[in-house]
């Protein structure tokens, strides 16, 4: 199994910062879709992408039961609702960072390859990864 | 003292001063009030309490004033438990004892560390905080060496630090602060350097150097201790009587010394019940992982360590709070954060090419995508080069955690068949933990990495040995403790609340080995301080 180095670590969380910043992308209409562009959102950057969806393929190797699309973007639908027309990105992090933070608060976090993430961020990555894939 | 033919002289024909073996008549018998066996730590800490009184006290140090090699072979010993240092590495056997090589971090204990826990099997003292509470802040003083402010609040500290707040969830985490001297005084560290100029020029207190104990000899009836015989170097044979005796050799040797002595009494001195060199312990010490931390939080400055006016120097740690240890029925336990070390990488041309563009004050726009090509350590060697060019802190830091070992009845210092060169049978070690202490360990790593995620410093990467291979994992503190442990009562501990040898009129251990528990954090405070009781103890039974 490929070790996530923390360099990768650093990148991914450098991108949770950088979210924020990052340009607006296509609207999206289905929530289902919405969830898949949000997530792209958050990671714009090809390489903070790109570390998020390789901790994303290690989170759905070990658990299984969440490598499909269908199950993780239910389990987000949080970011469902966000109006990507009106909304701007820098709400959506907030959303995102809000969720992250409750996780931890309620110990619902998860350990992926040794790290303990909070369960949000680890279901976004692993969307990610799927979104790779296809 | 019958039939040994040894000639009775008058004892300290020159009190006062420290007396070299090798200026002692073969056979000669040494009388005095109080000896005192061990001139480390806890044997110093109550020497130093009788200085100017009008009580002769001896004590006995088997070692120099330097490292000796003869002398250090006596604390080699076996191992059948859990990896352990060398018993002869782990200690040291001259004057001032391990201290010699002793880190200087002090802390009290907490109240909650006396007290007996449902969840903890063999926990309580019957001491409480406040039996020991007025010893502590001269303890202090004696194992600081008079630097350092006698303070433990957490504001205080945070107030030094210039931090407004720190905040872990209180619920969960408590931070405490440590303190220490050494990194300011190396020289001093040890006891020995620290009083040797007070003990050269006390009229009351004499030190035998040198001068080895090789058995406690008791009187018929076995209650009482009538004298020690001692060896020398050179192989010298003398005695020494005393009206009360301390046995103070350190964790190991103090039950060590105690089995040996099983002339008249069988099972050895204080053993009636089988417990001499049970529930032996140490701190479990850790690297649990690494932090990653995202952005600037006052989290690098607390943890680093910082030096006051007066020369000491202080740290932070975060303790699970009592109330999250009860629920979730935990022993006692800190994490640290360590700067972690880098490691050296290996050097390759995308290495080179990354150096290169940082040594210009460049952070290269390709750096992501060249570090995807390049292996981990090299990830290291650039973040050390970014770090020295840009003075900025270091983003990462190791998980650093020690665990209050549990009591555990199967752990045990015992005797070898194997003898020393003074014929005595060497220790025999088989250190063992609880399953309660591991996951203590690991739930304390876990619980750290959650908070450290609530309040968005960053994430933890637990190491994987915690789970797989804990055994081989942890280190420890070199705290060698709790061998005779004290108790209410003789069928659960060797010593009762005054550090007395149950059933025994006049001998008395100090030092960690009296220690019922261990708590999370070093020991030495804690022993000096009690040392100090019994010294007051001592003092009102020789007015
Ligand atoms: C590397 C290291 C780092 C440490 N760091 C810390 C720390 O940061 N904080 C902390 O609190 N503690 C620390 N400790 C533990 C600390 O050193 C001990 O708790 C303390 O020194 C114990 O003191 P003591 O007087 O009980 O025993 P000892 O220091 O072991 O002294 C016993 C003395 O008895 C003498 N002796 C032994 N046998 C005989 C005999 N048969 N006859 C005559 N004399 C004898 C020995 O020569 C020695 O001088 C550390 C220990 C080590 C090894």
């Amino acid at each position: 199994m490929k070790h996530l180095t923390r360099r990768q670590a650093l990148v991914y969380l450098g991108g949770i910062a950088a979210a924020g910043f990052t340009p607006a992308a296509t609207v999206q209409a289905a929530p289902s879709q919405t969830v898949v562009t949000a997530a792209m959102k958050l990671f714009a950057r090809p390489e903070t992408r790109a570390s998020a969806a390789l901790i994303g393929q290690t989170y759905l190797r070990s658990h299984p039961c969440e490598n499909n699309t269908e199950t993780l973007i239910r389990a987000l639908d949080f970011m469902a609702g966000y109006d990507l027309e009106q909304g701007d990105t820098a709400v959506l992090a907030r959303l995102y960072a809000q969720r992250i933070s409750q996780d931890f608060e309620s110990a619902d976090v998860v350990n992926v390859d040794g790290w303990i993430l909070s369960k949000t961020e680890a279901r976004v990555f692993g969307l990610l990864a799927l979104q790779q894939t296809v | 003292m019958a039939g040994t033919g040894f000639c009775h002289q008058p004892a300290l024909e020159e009190p006062g001063m420290f007396i070299g073996a090798a200026d002692l008549q073969e056979q000669r018998t040494i009388d005095t009030d109080i000896c005192i066996i061990g001139c480390g730590a806890a044997g110093i800490a109550i020497a130093r309490s009788f200085l100017g009184t009008k009580t002769r006290v001896a004590i006995i140090e088997g070692g120099g004033f330097e490292y000796d090699a003869e002398s250090q072979d006596i604390y080699k010993g076996s191992n059948s438990g859990l990896p352990y240092p060398p018993l002869d590495v782990t200690r040291l056997r001259y004057f001032g004892g391990s201290t010699n090589h002793w880190e200087g971090q002090v802390r009290p204990f907490s109240a909650a560390d006396f007290e007996t826990h449902e969840w903890l099997p063999n926990s309580g003292w019957p001491i409480k905080l406040p039996d020991i509470e007025p010893y502590y802040e001269q303890a202090f003083n004696i194992c600081m060496f008079g630097s350092g402010t006698y303070q433990w609040e957490r504001d205080y500290w945070l107030r030094q630090l210039g931090i407004a707040h720190f905040l872990p969830d209180e619920r969960i985490f408590e931070l405490e602060f440590f303190q220490c001297m050494r990194r300011v005084q190396p020289s001093w560290q040890s006891f020995g350097t620290y009083v040797r100029d007070a003990l050269d020029k006390s009229e009351n207190i004499s030190v035998y150097l040198d001068l080895n104990v090789i058995e406690l000899n008791t009187s018929e009836q076995g209650d009482a201790v009538s004298s020690v015989s001692l060896v020398s170097k050179s192989g010298k044979h003398l005695a020494l009587r005393a009206r009360t005796f301390v046995l103070a050799t350190g964790g190991i040797e103090n039950a060590r010394l105690l089995l040996v002595s099983n002339t008249t009494v069988k099972e050895g001195i204080g053993n009636r019940n089988g417990l001499v060199g049970r529930f032996f312990c140490d701190h479990p010490v850790g690297h649990a992982g690494r932090l990653v931390t995202t952005e600037r939080t006052p989290i690098d400055k607390a943890f680093a360590w910082h030096t006051t006016a007066s020369g000491s120097c202080y740290t932070a740690q975060l303790s699970p709070s009592f109330a999250f240890r009860k629920k979730h029925r935990l022993a006692n336990c800190c994490v640290r954060l360590l700067p972690a070390p880098l490691p050296h990488s290996a050097g390759s041309a995308a290495a080179k090419h990354i150096v290169e563009a940082l040594r210009r004050g460049e952070w290269p726009d390709n750096l992501l995508s060249e570090i995807g090509t390049v292996i981990t350590d090299l990830d290291a060697l650039v973040e050390r080069q970014y770090h020295k060019l840009r003075h900025t802190r270091p983003e990462y830091f190791t998980v650093w955690t020690r665990v209050e070992p549990v009591p555990n009845y199967d752990s045990r210092v015992a005797l070898t068949d194997e003898r020393d060169r003074f014929g005595k049978p060497r220790v025999a070690l088989n250190w063992k933990v609880t399953d309660l202490t591991q996951h203590t360990m690991n739930r304390l790593a876990n619980t750290f990495a959650t908070e450290v995620g609530r309040l968005r410093i960053g994430r933890v990467q637990i190491d994987p040995g915690l789970e797989n291979d804990w055994e081989n994992h942890f280190h420890v503190g070199n705290h060698h403790m709790c061998t005779t442990r004290m108790a209410e009562d003789e069928r659960n501990g060797v010593v009762d609340a005054d550090c007395k040898v149950f059933s025994m009129d006049n001998l008395y251990i100090a030092g960690s080995s009296v220690f019922s528990t261990a708590g999370s954090g070093t020991p030495t405070l804690t022993l000096v301080a009690l040392a100090l009781r019994l010294a007051d103890h001592l003092k009102g039974l020789h007015v």
